[in-house]
């Protein structure tokens, strides 16, 4: 499904709200309610904004960044400046949380008491240090009114990490100015925001939540941004889940790196066991020179986490700049508020695990994006298969991809399936899909020819995203799974006609974007005048596919000469 | 209101007023290993380095 809604007559709607109270099953589009599957407009029901909205209504941040509330995280995939500008450096919901199936982060959240929080959240322009947050509580429906609404430049949330009811405590994160970085708890909150706390509060860092051990405590991990020297420390630290007093676990855990601008984000948490679970850095060792990430344990029984560098392996002499090359500092802000990132990703097949060090950079097409992408080694992001058992602190090159240009550089990253090995990539001028094979890595699938602002995904895993290439922006829903590619395969490479007809088969496959076998609805035709489908006697004829086994359809060739089959697909 | 240090029992802690808004009975390393602290200046001088990633507690919301 492509694109489904243009607004022509605002530049400042908000636009996309997936309900919190997922059960309605509902969506605003514009502030319009919709039915969650049908898309069907919702008569009277429309989100209701307050008067508090009135300053949000004339500001410009809904058309530069599309922003949208989904309950499976968004990703904000534009800036327009190398730092200290619009959304530059902003980690967005589906990348605060470390474990996102497990602990998700959302700006909307309903809460056990059938209340719904929203965070109706302009982001930072940090030249002017305007700031455009708003709290909305609802009662059981949105389009009703807020029971309580709090607007403000940095006192309220962004988005909620987590409701612990037993302790009568809502969490929250604000990012504001790229500098900015929050974790904020407040009490009561089924009535409001009331006496707030804000355990980690840092300027030049960034929080990232790893969710919570046995014993109820809150983890993070805190990238530091701004050292003179060894980019990127991380400091992992627990919160009390009551008195919110913080114990720091890991400080200053680091690679020695130096003069290097780069942004080296933990990567998600691979759950191993109840008492193992496993996240790795980007850190780079040396100025300039090889990818050299720590592996994380953390036992969530007695809240230890234990830090060891990785062994990285490549065959032969090949080094970590045989295949790439870290990108460098063109463009970079003292203070690191800069547009790109290295992302890592890992995931498992058939028991393997593996692990990707996505590059991204929201801003490749802005500033000094094209010397800061200069070499196809710098555009080029590393796969490598992870050891078994306790050796995961071990990687193995297992592949790479090059990006052709800067333009193609993605400017964010959002996992498509429960495994991680489909990845919505949007990139200047467009959107991809990549699926990871085991043998050839990650490849391209498909292309969504549109540049977002922001993506994002529903509960039914449905892709949003928020683009400006019509009026004041449009709204576009893309689905990725539909059978793309069509096998008709003969049951032999080539047939003699002496005059007699032959009865042979082919075998029709259906598969979807990521490679699966999929059932569809095929329609063939035959381009040609020296055969027919058995069963028609004609030219055509259609069948459904397996998602299992090759599906037969039987041919009669009655003459000779060049025949094609030409597929098409019911969706 | 000013943040105040105590060390008590091989612990460091940090206070807003009465509420511990740091509680920090070992010294945190960059392995995860838990190291007993030194003594009291060992901690304070960790807490010099660190004591800015910490905020504000009970603050009354704003509200428009």
């Amino acid at each position: 499904m492509p694109e489904v809604a243009v607004n022509r007559a605002s530049n400042s709607m908000y636009a996309v709200i997936e309900d919190a109270n997922l059960s309605k099953n509902r969506i605003f589009i514009e502030g319009q309610g919709y039915d969650a599957n049908t898309l069907s407009p919702l008569w009277m029901q429309k989100y209701h904004f307050n008067h508090a909205e009135s300053y949000i209504y004339t500001h410009d941040n809904f058309v530069e960044w599309g922003l949208m509330i989904l309950s499976k995280g968004v990703e904000s995939c534009w800036g327009n400046g190398d730092s200290q500008s619009y959304n530059t450096g902003f980690v967005d919901t589906r990348w605060r949380s470390l474990d996102f199936p497990n602990f998700p982060v959302r700006r909307g959240w309903k809460t056990a008491g059938g209340r719904s929080y929203y965070s109706i959240t302009g982001r930072t322009n940090a030249n002017s240090g305007d700031n455009f947050n708003n709290i909305h509580i609802v009662a059981d429906d949105a389009t009703l009114g807020t029971t309580y609404q709090s607007g403000n430049s940095e006192g309220v949330p962004n988005a909620f990490l987590f409701e612990d009811s037993s302790n009568n405590r809502m969490w929250g994160f604000f990012s504001g100015r790229p500098d900015f970085d929050r974790i904020m708890t407040w009490t009561g909150y089924e009535s409001g925001l009331n006496s707030i706390s804000r355990p980690l509060d840092s300027q030049w860092q960034r929080h990232f939540f790893m969710g919570r051990d046995d014993s109820g405590f809150l983890f993070f991990v805190t990238v530091r941004l701004n050292d003179t020297a060894h980019f990127s420390r991380y400091t992992i630290s627990k919160i009390h889940p009551s008195s919110t007093a913080v114990t720091t676990v890991i400080s200053d855990s680091h690679r020695s790196y130096n003069n290097h601008y780069m942004r080296s984000y933990p990567s998600n948490i691979r759950r191993d066991s109840a008492t193992r679970r496993v996240f790795y850095s980007s850190h780079f060792e040396g100025t300039y020179s090889s990818l050299s990430p720590i592996r994380y344990v953390w036992n969530p029984s007695d809240g230890s986490v234990a830090a060891a560098n990785c062994t990285m392996t490549y065959a032969g002499a090949d080094t970590f700049a045989t295949h790439a090359a870290a990108y460098s500092t063109e463009g970079a802000d003292y203070y690191n508020r800069n547009s790109w990132n290295m992302q890592p990703w890992q995931f498992t097949v058939s028991g393997t695990n593996y692990i990707t060090f996505w590059i991204i950079d929201r801003s490749a097409a802005f500033g000094s994006g094209s010397s800061r992408w200069s070499s196809s080694g710098k555009r080029t992001m590393m796969t490598y298969t992870i050891g078994s058992g306790t050796n995961d602190n071990v990687l193995t090159y297992h592949s790479k991809v090059t990006f052709a240009s800067v333009n193609d550089i993605p400017r964010g990253l959002m996992p498509m399936n429960d495994a991680g090995t489909q990845m919505a990539v949007p990139y200047t001028g467009g959107l991809r899909f990549y699926t990871f094979n085991t043998t050839t890595g990650w490849e391209m699938t498909s292309t969504y020819p549109t540049e977002f602002r922001m993506i994002g995904l529903d509960q039914s895993n449905r892709l949003w995203g928020a683009s400006r290439e019509k009026g004041s922006h449009t709204i576009h829903v893309i689905t990725p799974t539909l059978p793309i590619t069509i096998s008709v395969v003969m049951a032999d490479t080539s047939y003699v006609y002496t005059g007699n007809s032959i009865s042979t088969t082919a075998n029709v496959n259906a598969y979807n974007s990521t490679g699966d076998r999929v059932a569809a609805n095929v329609s063939l035709t035959i381009d040609g005048n020296g055969m027919l489908f058995t069963s028609s006697n004609s030219k055509n004829t259609t069948l459904a596919t397996s998602n299992s086994t090759n599906t037969q359809v039987s041919i009669t060739i009655s003459g000779g000469g060049l025949n094609n089959i030409i597929a098409s697909v019911d969706i | 209101m000013a943040i105040t240090t105590r060390f008590n029992d091989g612990t460091f802690e940090a206070l807003n007023g009465e509420k511990v808004i740091v509680y920090q009975p070992f010294k945190p390393t960059p392995t995860g290993d838990q190291v007993a602290w030194a003594d009291k200046a060992e901690a304070d001088a960790w807490w010099e380095t660190i004591k800015n990633m910490h905020g504000v507690v009970d603050e009354t919301p704003p509200s428009e």
